[in-house]
């Protein structure tokens, strides 16, 4: 077992979730991560000890982390547009397909919006191909449904004429 | 470990483990013939073999126990050498006179002896152990907010709470026909959908099932008045739903020919165009016929209107994808004749297209097309991936021009449907920079390479050339040298950096090395020279081969 590499990798670094709940993490963990890369070059400048401060609930933080963890050693796959199918397990392979498999469907808008902050491409990739898995075959009133969106207020003719509009995209009984 | 001395009855039988210089009893040995040359137990072989998985946590406990292991070690083996200077002076009379000595001596050798054992092969262990991916990352600590401290919390984001550039990166996993609807959702979300550059009436995208969709599906979606979508109450007529019901069979009929044999294919491709013309015929008759001839009803009445209805529902879509920057179809593309239509009015726009073709096997049948199809001239066209081209006349894009074309890649079911693919359309193509086909012929006797590339001036880039058999590849080597001269020696691509991808069709094998290396032939090129020519030599550039 080498020692001095090990050193290396075992230089920690204190991230903080918006909730104030603070992680340790590897170096190379938190430099997947390119944005946090440039804040820990910028503030071990400063302090070793300071703690970076990211925008981000303490469990997509959580969440993120691991991602990084996982693919700092594991080169993630790249994912074909448009999607060949909907099973992304047969494409990013089994950990990346688990890991956004995420019960609460806020958790997946805040990855990706996490992984847009923190630009992280892969993550990225890999949360908006689930959120197009997600919402593929939905019509737009499921979506409304869904999402628990308004409408916009719309004259029945303006709505008429976006009806018109789209059915030739409007498939099965309903727009 | 080897024991040395006569005393040790076990000597030999423990297993080798290791030739550590500073074993205890490897300092024995070198202190005369009274070591006891004790087997211990220490550093058994399973030790060596065992990969024990650490907790991530413990893994600065392990860098810093091992350092002190071999200090102990390392003292155990002075305390065996200086044990080994002591047996000089236990003399067998000194071991008489004083009972026990010797046993006493013996044991604390024995001991010694197995801790350096042991410790070495704790060393080994430590040394081998294997680290468990860290768990989960916990938080550590929770920092005391200041009272006035607000946290900052993301909401409850939602598909349309997405910053556009994101929120275009889903839609660019969807196809089209997915992702038009959307803007229907709300106003973010037709905001972005309808983006006036990025959005998906400027990206055409068709996904690899959507073939059957794309060709009759929209057809049928677009002749619907809402009434019959059900929007308001749904009034479709028996007819209306007898009618997309025999669509739908006839749907399924053509699913299932899609398994068939490629002449069913051609006649249903024969059927369609026919089908194609009536409606087309009836669409124009339908407008001052509305009256109908007073024979056949309502029925005729309502037919020509709901054609009418297709018609106007496609032209205002085709308008919508009139003005493409990209195309991307994954399927059979040659058979979507709307979505070519919609490719052919962004003649001015499209940049970059690529066009899939996922039929199986070979094709070589007709493409039925009016030869009186005007051209289409893209004058924006800079990319362009394509598969299957046509070798036949007749299809349309014989029609194409790509006069702002730089980079090509053709693909193919045989290296001759790439080659001539990529023939066909390098002619329309003055200004291609770079080819990319799976297989580029050399062959003398039709001056292929010479013919294919002599409408391109500016080709600078080519994979991948086939050399043929290794006999073969001076002569071809020559042959390329002259079909590239005209146009890589030119003054204006002296400081261009070429390419070319060689491809080995044969191992270079000895027979044929001399030959490679010194041709006799003149019209052959030797490798080196070549690579000088192409590589170093006055040309900047370089090669690559497979």
């Amino acid at each position: 077992m080498e020692t001095a590499p090990m050193e290396t990798e075992q230089r920690l670094v204190k991230l903080s979730s918006s909730q104030g709940d603070v992680f340790e993490v590897e170096f190379g963990t938190a430099c997947y991560a390119d944005v946090v890369k440039q804040m820990i070059d910028f503030t071990s400048e400063s302090s070793d000890a300071e703690t970076i401060p990211l925008n981000l609930k303490t469990t997509v933080l959580e969440k993120v982390l691991q991602y990084c963890d996982y693919h700092r050693d594991n080169e993630p796959k790249e994912i074909p547009k448009p999607l060949p199918t909907t099973n992304l397990g047969e494409i990013v392979g089994d950990w990346d397909a688990a890991f956004i498999n995420v019960d609460d469907e806020n958790m997946l808008y805040e990855l990706i919006l996490a992984a847009n902050y923190l630009d992280i491409k892969p993550l990225l990739d890999l949360a908006c191909a689930k959120a197009a898995c997600a919402i593929k075959h939905m019509t737009p009133d499921a979506i409304r449904e869904h999402f628990n969106l308004q409408p916009e207020q719309m004259t029945p003719e303006e709505e008429q004429e976006m009806l018109e509009e789209l059915k030739w995209c409007t498939d099965g009984g309903a727009a | 470990m080897e024991m040395s001395g006569g005393a040790d009855e076990n000597a030999g039988k423990r297993p080798r483990v290791d030739n550590d210089d500073s074993s205890p009893a490897a300092a024995a040995a070198g202190g005369g013939g009274c070591s006891t040359g004790v087997a211990v137990d220490g550093g058994q072989p399973s030790d060596q073999e065992v990969h024990p998985v650490i907790d991530w946590a413990d893994r600065a406990n392990v860098c810093r126990l091992v350092p002190l292991l071999r200090k102990i070690k390392s003292l155990e083996a002075q305390t065996a050498a200086v044990l080994s200077e002591m047996r000089p002076h236990v003399t067998p009379t000194l071991a008489d006179k004083v009972p026990g000595l010797s046993n006493k001596l013996m044991t604390v050798e024995q001991s010694v002896a197995s801790r350096h054992d042991t410790l070495r092969g704790l060393i080994k262990t430590l040394d081998n152990v294997a680290v468990a991916k860290p768990p989960l990352p916990q938080p550590i600590a929770t920092k005391t907010l200041p009272p006035d401290a607000t946290i900052t919390q993301l909401g409850r984001p939602s598909l349309d709470d997405l910053p556009p550039d994101v929120a275009h990166i889903v839609l660019a996993f969807m196809p089209t026909k997915d992702a038009a609807p959307l803007s229907r959702v709300n106003q973010a979300m037709k905001q972005v959908v309808t983006d006036d550059t990025r959005g998906v009436y400027r990206h055409l995208v068709i996904g690899v099932d959507e073939r059957e969709w794309w060709n009759r599906g929209i057809r049928r979606n677009a002749r619907r008045t809402l009434e019959d979508i059900g929007v308001h109450g749904d009034d479709s007529s028996e007819e209306d739903i007898e009618e997309d019901e025999e669509e739908q069979e006839e749907q399924q009929q053509e699913d299932d020919d899609d398994d068939d044999e490629e002449e069913e294919e051609q006649e249903e491709d024969q059927e369609d165009e026919e089908e194609k013309e009536k409606e087309d015929d009836s669409v124009r008759e339908g407008e001052d016929d509305s009256a109908g001839e007073g024979v056949t009803g309502g029925a005729d009445l309502r037919r020509p209107s709901k054609r009418l209805r297709e018609q106007d529902a496609l032209d205002v879509l085709k308008q919508k994808l009139g003005r493409l920057r990209t195309a991307h179809i994954s399927t059979h593309w040659k058979r979507l004749d709307f979505p070519l239509k919609c490719i052919e009015a962004s003649r001015d726009t499209v940049r970059s297209m690529k066009l899939c073709d996922d039929t199986p096997g070979f094709e070589d049948y007709y493409y039925g097309v009016p030869t009186s199809r005007p051209r289409v001239c893209f004058s924006q066209l800079e990319d362009l991936y394509v598969e299957r081209w046509p070798a036949r006349r007749g299809f349309r894009g014989w029609r194409w021009r790509f006069p702002s074309l730089f980079r090509l890649r053709v693909e193919g079911p045989t290296p001759w449907h790439q080659y001539e693919g990529a023939k066909d359309i390098m002619k329309r193509a003055p200004k291609l920079k770079s080819l990319s086909v799976e297989y580029v012929s050399t062959r003398d006797e039709e001056e292929d390479f010479a013919s294919l590339i002599q409408g391109c001036p500016h080709l600078t880039d080519i994979e991948w050339v086939h050399l043929g058999l290794s006999h073969e590849f001076a002569r071809k080597l020559g042959k390329l040298k002259r079909d590239l001269d005209p146009i890589w020696s030119k003054d204006s691509l002296k400081d261009v950096d070429n390419r070319i991808g060689l491809e080995f069709g044969d191992k270079i094998s000895v027979p044929f090395t001399h030959e490679l290396l010194h041709p006799t032939d003149t019209d052959a090129m030797s490798l080196p020279d070549f690579l000088n020519w192409a590589g170093v030599g006055q040309l900047h550039g370089r090669l690559e081969g497979r």
